[in-house]
């Protein structure tokens, strides 16, 4: 619906000239009687859920705003049109707030979250704005609507994650307790991205300071701004820190576009991205109240998935500014003076130092002390053999003809060559096996350690096939009737069709006598990959890359044997998941640099790792070269 | 119905008919819009002599208690032409001396005002009366003619012609106000919101009956794979040609980039009918994908399958021809009377008339409200 965005694009512009026009003139009422019209429609449309429209409309907000700076020429004159116009945006943002959480939606709670979001994201454009034209009036006014949009009975985050945890785990939840949990969740993200846009607001300011955009008064009177909200700042200090530096999406938070140089169409300039700044105000801002920083509460999420990197990088700003002197930052706040600045930054680097000495959780101080639980071993090994059984075609193949021979140990011919995993180190995997609470066992785990295996069994099948001597053709149907006939009159009967990925395509749909493969098809051979029938012969296909543009006709039973070595398991399969012994720990603290990268930690970890046994001995072999034949199908020219 | 295209209509009138009336249903404001136009004439002309005709034939006898002289009537009928001509004289004066004295000099007004004082039909409805009583008084003598009777009829229909002008009059007084001109820009506008919607519209409405259609007839999507052994319906063929290797290649990326619809060929009409008879003589395994009208179609653009026989291709050529294909062009809707209503609303804006704003909201308001409600049509 093209023209319908057009008439609405085109009346919004519109309507943000003539408010353009009306505020050059001063005339306040009609200022006011547009925007009352905007706030109107920009409601409307929320309640239609015209999200493209609604954006619109709530970036006329940010706009007159910036024509306002610009255009203002004498404030003495434009004082009572820029007040106007702050109050009005300010109330006109609350009010589309409120409405966007009245409303109620139709079963998409998710909905409400993206107005939300884009209401903060359109206070975090007008942060910038009156933060590069040093409207600091305007910032305290737009930061206190912050404020009340944040503005929960339950006032803190940790209060309400509690109260959200409380009624997650409630079973048999009445439907009451459910919307309640959804507001809670709801209030939570809200609170969250609240406090990312004061945290972004305080960090950008100190930012801008260091780039001599904001003078020492305004910077200070910003610091002033921000004692109401320093609840804001010190709540979740580190993990909200982590999240900065290491979120994925980073279209929903507009502040990490923020800028202060004008762009000229001509010159080629890089806008600082959100990295570079706001660790560095972070640092800043923990000078100015070192008591944030309490690392011991954190502990358990800054050990999780190397989170303690931000820790060594806030060791080197932090470095770094009592190297660089201290002129610029320790004169912030009445109460910061040299002594007091270089203190501040030695007590912060003694914590991180102190705390960087200790990197393992306790958790996993628990897990390297207690033994495997049989049971969730037995289900994972159970899983992985009905894996090989089940979904391993080849082998499914050679039990159908009856082709498998199984040899004892002892024999001498029994093949003694191990294809899988032999004492395979799975790090940091030991917590799958050990009961605890909450955790069942990782499903995608087991089925890439089963396609190893079946892979690698599938190359050594292609290691006796005459790969580099086929019967090249391009016109491969034909080439198959040929062979399928020969065979016959050999008095051989071709039972299988194995295809690569190519030469599938390339051969079979053009054939009138390629039938799809149906369930109601009368076959006795039960496998996966079965695409279709040829001549009433099971066509396979294999996504092996080395095959792609082979097909194997063979009769199968006729043609290859699988020699096996009888295992513990069925079909000569050998798995097992062990702890690794004392012996195996010594072993590898001397020699193996696999662990060498956890440092003094190496024993914790080695401790929280198992090693599985998962492999089958086995060889195949060809028991008759004329009862199969290798096709390399080329590419047909039209 | 036969069409797609004409179900899809019946559809949306039926689901808006507020904004989408159905086409017998035109109201007499309607109809005296559409002879109030340039070409109006050609209507209007044979319309004042066919009521002239049926004047001379039809006695109406509400005016029983009155008759006529023929003698009377032939000087009655030379004054009523000298009246009426003088009457459109003056009516010429007045109208050029009016809109010359209007305060505006923008174009958008005068054609408002010549819209809604309904000038055209007004001055058609003059001249053919004028030029249909040179015609009487020039047949006059001839024996079906009976005076008497169409005097009476001229009588009426010149009283009707002055009860026009006087209309005219009045509407031309009004649209100078601001409240007047203001509704109508937003009527304009919201007419030609209508237009330019309205093919749309039929286009996403179009996809439900189809979808009504496959379903009647239980037909489901489905994703052949690989090497299926089905007949395709292709629509948009394109015949084949011996290419080299590259050359193919070369196509294929070229495709890829443009999407292979290097034609711009849309989906204009589906003949339903046909298709309904098809679906019961043959009926195919499944369709490809959910067409609708306007949807663009690709080269040899599958839309069916078939079960593969001997007369599978036969089928598959009977198939295509229940779809009309055709090239498309994007028009670009019309927004000047959205334009002049917004170049109202900053004028004065930045005069500060208080007054005037509200009005140009108000009329915005009410686009808006019609806008809404087509763009959230959902068939």
């Amino acid at each position: 619906m093209n023209n319908l965005y057009t008439i609405e694009t085109k009346i919004g512009d519109e309507i943000e000239k003539a408010l353009q026009i009306a505020i050059s003139q001063r005339h306040t009422s009609i200022i006011k009687e547009l925007m009352r019209f905007i706030l109107n429609r920009t409601l409307n449309l929320r309640i239609q859920q015209r999200k493209n429209d609604f954006t619109l409309y709530l970036n006329i907000h940010k706009y007159i705003f910036q024509y306002l700076k610009e255009n203002s020429v004498n404030p003495s004159l434009d004082k009572e049109v820029t007040k106007t116009l702050h109050d009005l945006i300010c109330r006109s943002l609350k009010d589309l707030f409120d409405a966007t959480n009245i409303t109620p939606t139709k079963g998409e709670r998710s909905n409400n979250l993206t107005y939300s979001q884009l209401i903060i994201n359109s206070h975090g454009d007008l942060i910038n704005l009156a933060l590069i034209h040093h409207d600091l009036v305007f910032l305290r006014k737009i930061l206190n609507n912050l404020h009340l949009i944040a503005f929960f009975p339950w006032q803190m985050a940790r209060h309400l994650l509690m109260a959200i945890q409380q009624l997650e785990e409630k079973r048999d939840k009445t439907p009451q307790e459910e919307k309640e949990l959804t507001t809670l969740k709801e209030n939570y993200h809200i609170k969250k991205e609240v406090r990312m846009l004061l945290k972004a607001t305080y960090f950008w300011a100190l930012f801008l300071h260091g780039e001599n955009r904001l003078t020492i008064e305004e910077i200070r009177k910003v610091i002033e701004i921000f004692d109401d909200y320093n609840d804001y700042i010190g709540e979740e200090f580190l993990p909200d820190l982590i999240y900065m530096r290491g979120f994925h999406n980073r279209q929903s938070f507009s502040w990490v576009s923020w800028d202060y140089i004008e762009r000229n169409d001509m010159i080629v300039y890089t806008p600082p991205i959100a990295y570079n700044w706001e660790l560095f105000g972070a640092a800043i801002f923990l000078i100015i109240q070192p008591g944030t920083l309490s690392l011991s509460s954190w502990k358990d999420q800054l050990l999780l998935n190397n989170n303690w990197a931000i820790l060594h990088s806030l060791k080197q700003v932090l470095q770094k500014l009592k190297m660089s002197g201290n002129d610029k930052w320790s004169n912030l706040t009445d109460s910061l003076n040299k002594t007091e600045y270089e203190n501040n930054i030695n007590y912060l680097l003694n914590q991180i130092n102190l705390f960087e000495e200790v990197r393992i959780t306790e958790e996993e101080r628990v897990i390297a002390g207690v033994d495997l639980d049989q049971a969730k071993v037995d289900h994972f090994i159970n899983a992985i053999i009905n894996g090989y059984r089940e979904r391993n075609d080849l082998v499914k193949l050679f039990s159908t003809f009856n082709t498998i021979e199984i040899l004892p140990p002892e024999a001498p011919t029994s093949p003694k060559k191990k294809i899988g995993l032999v004492n395979f180190p799975l790090i940091g995997s030991k917590k799958m096996f050990v009961s605890r609470e909450n955790n069942g066992i990782s499903v995608t785990g087991e089925s890439q350690i089963m396609d190893l295996i079946q892979g690698r069994e599938f190359l050594e099948f292609l290691g006796i096939l005459p790969m580099d001597t086929p019967i090249v053709t391009s016109n491969t149907i034909d080439k198959i009737n040929e062979i399928l006939s020969a065979l016959k009159e050999n008095e051989r009967k071709p039972t299988v069709i194995i295809c690569g990925v190519n030469s599938l395509t390339r051969t079979f749909p053009s054939s009138e006598s390629f039938d799809l493969a149906t369930n109601e098809s009368g076959s006795e051979i039960d496998l996966n990959q079965i695409v279709g029938y040829y001549q009433n012969i099971p066509v396979l296909r294999t996504y092996n890359h080395y095959f792609n543009d082979y097909i194997l006709v063979a009769d199968f039973e006729a043609a290859f044997k699988l020699t096996k070595t009888q295992a513990e398991k069925p079909l000569g399969l050998t798995a097992n998941v062990a702890l690794f012994t004392e012996e195996d720990i010594r072993h590898f603290l001397a020699q193996e640099d696999l662990w060498q990268r956890f440092g003094d930690d190496a024993e914790f970890k080695i401790k929280n790792s198992v090693k599985i046994n998962y492999y089958v001995q086995e060889q195949f072999s060809i028991k008759d070269p004329n009862s199969f034949s290798l096709i390399l199908s080329t590419r047909e020219s039209v | 119905m036969l069409s797609l295209r004409s179900l899809a209509k019946m559809k949306l009138s039926s689901d808006m008919p507020d904004i989408y009336p159905p086409p017998y249903n035109i109201q007499p404001k309607t109809l005296l819009s559409r002879l109030n136009t340039p070409l109006g004439i050609f209507f209007i002309l044979p319309l004042v002599l066919l009521s002239l005709i049926l004047g001379n034939y039809f006695y109406i006898p509400a005016f029983d208690f009155y008759s006529l002289k023929t003698q009377s009537a032939t000087t009655i009928l030379e004054q009523r032409i000298s009246n009426l001509v003088t009457t459109f004289s003056i009516t010429l004066v007045v109208v050029g001396w009016s809109t010359t004295n209007l305060t505006t000099k923008e174009s958008i007004p005068y054609e408002l005002l010549f819209k809604s004082a309904k000038i055209y039909l007004i001055f058609y409805y003059l001249v053919s009366l004028i030029v249909s009583l040179f015609i009487t008084s020039w047949l006059k003598d001839e024996s079906w003619i009976n005076l008497p009777n169409l005097i009476t009829a001229i009588t009426f229909l010149s009283i009707v012609a002055f009860g026009g002008i006087l209309y005219s009059f009045y509407q031309f007084r009004r649209v100078i106000l601001p409240d007047f001109l203001t509704s109508l820009l937003a009527k304009e506008a919201i007419n030609h919101i209508k237009k330019d919607n309205k093919n749309n519209l039929i286009l996403k409405a179009s996809n439900v009956v189809l979808k009504d259609l496959y379903d009647k007839h239980k037909l489901v999507s489905i994703t052949p794979p690989d090497g299926h052994n089905l007949e395709l319906v292709v629509i948009n063929p394109i015949p084949p040609e011996t290419k080299s290797e590259d050359e193919i290649l070369e196509d294929e990326i070229l495709k890829a980039l443009e999407h292979s619809n290097t034609k711009n060929i849309k989906l204009h009409n589906v003949y339903t009918i046909l298709l309904a008879v098809y679906f019961k003589i043959f009926p195919p395994h499944g369709y490809s994908i959910q067409l609708q009208l306007g949807t663009i179609v690709y080269d040899n653009q599958v839309v069916f399958y078939l079960k593969k026989d001997k007369l599978s291709y036969l089928k598959s050529v009977l198939y295509a021809k229940a779809f009309h294909l055709r090239r498309f062009e994007i028009e670009e809707p019309n927004t000047k009377y959205v334009d002049y209503l917004t170049k109202y609303l900053q004028k004065n804006s930045k005069d500060g008339n208080m007054e005037q704003v509200q009005l140009a909201l108000k009329a915005i308001d009410k686009i808006q409200e019609i806008n809404d409600k087509i763009s959230n049509y959902n068939p």
